[in-house]
């Protein structure tokens, strides 16, 4: 009766440096010249849900308006020792420790306000963990979109085909968030399976 | 008689004014313990502050969840809780119930809990504000909160 909503609410999902916020970087300097957040090393940089509103695309003929909302990397551990070796000291690895343990929970409230999801992947690693398993089942279950995104495809370890092999059921876009590779692809991918 | 704060564990004497003013942790609730027959009161604050470092939460944990807290990456299933706090930095939670919407439930130790009961009120309002500014606004709020 109203038409379909413009505005999709395009929320980054996944485990901890996959690159989420690389990527949605990525989308955010081309299209706004802004950032969305700061990228690090250290696990767990992004500890509270970015966002970039109206970020406008252009994609063969279409044209998407979007919401980034970068959300913090979902893990099931998270331990302050791991941050030590990145070299924080151990006041400020149990600090960041608590804000990504609050992060991880913020990031799955927010599901409720996310119409397409973005599960990214990296590349090099493994993609059958229990966290992209539980994602991507707890979104199937919401009837939430899901584009996988098989990132830092530029890296030599990369397997990307071993995450399509994981999930069949799911569009997965090969992609390098860090070189812009293929970023069209995911575009389109958004467009086509966006409601 | 001696009273034990509910959250920290920490062990008051009678009129201390911690229990009129709340213990140094911040909440105000305590726990008013029995005196063994025989053992004066010194003695049980002596007691009760032993049991409080020989237990160690870690033992417990190991009992129940065995080898599954020693792989990083696996999803675990808790109990009645879903955010278990090991020690200061060290968490792990239960995704799936998480993602299920289950009720913030977090273990600070045995037998001390945390119910984030407006979590689900909270929710509902924030499903429903899907405009920026009211969602900007919920965030505000959520973010201040501690764990």
């Amino acid at each position: 009766m109203f038409g379909r909503r413009k505005i999709i609410r395009l929320g980054f999902y996944g485990p901890p440096n996959a690159g989420k916020t690389t990527l949605a970087n990525r989308i955010a300097m081309d299209w706004t010249g802004e950032p969305v957040g700061k990228v690090s090393e250290i696990p767990h940089e992004t500890r509270e849900v970015q966002k970039k509103e109206r970020v406008v695309v252009q994609t063969k003929g279409k044209k998407l308006i979007m919401n980034l909302l970068d959300m913090p990397g979902i893990a099931t551990k998270i331990d302050y020792e791991d941050f030590l070796k990145h070299g924080l000291s151990i006041d400020d690895a149990q600090q960041r420790a608590k804000e990504a343990t609050r992060g991880v929970i913020e990031a799955i409230k927010w599901l409720e306000n996310v119409d397409t999801a973005l599960v990214v992947m990296d590349s090099t690693k493994d993609p059958y963990t229990q966290v992209n398993i539980t994602i991507i089942g707890n979104l199937e279950a919401r009837n939430i979109p899901v584009i996988i995104v098989a990132n830092k495809v530029d890296l030599k370890d990369a397997k990307p085909e071993r995450i399509q092999d994981a999930f069949p059921q799911h569009p997965v876009v090969k992609v390098s968030g860090l070189k812009g590779k293929n970023i069209d692809s995911l575009y389109e991918a958004i467009a086509e399976h966006s409601r | 008689m001696p009273h034990k704060c509910a959250r920290c564990g920490k062990i008051y004497e009678d009129n201390a004014p911690e229990l009129m003013n709340g213990c140094t942790c911040g909440a105000r609730v305590f726990l008013f313990l029995r005196q063994r027959e025989g053992r004066t009161k010194e003695e049980t604050i002596e007691k009760l502050k032993r049991q409080e470092l020989e237990e160690s939460d870690l033992e417990w944990l190991d009992k129940r969840l065995g080898r599954e807290l020693g792989e990083s990456d696996k999803t675990i299933h808790l109990d009645v809780e879903n955010l278990l706090r090991l020690e200061r930095g060290k968490y792990r939670l239960d995704i799936a119930s998480l993602m299920k919407g289950d009720p913030l439930v977090i273990k600070v130790r045995n037998g001390v809990y945390y119910i984030d009961l407006p979590y689900s009120m909270r929710k509902k309002k924030q499903a429903k504000n899907v405009g920026t500014s009211d969602r900007e606004q919920v965030w505000e709020i959520r973010g201040k909160r501690d764990i």
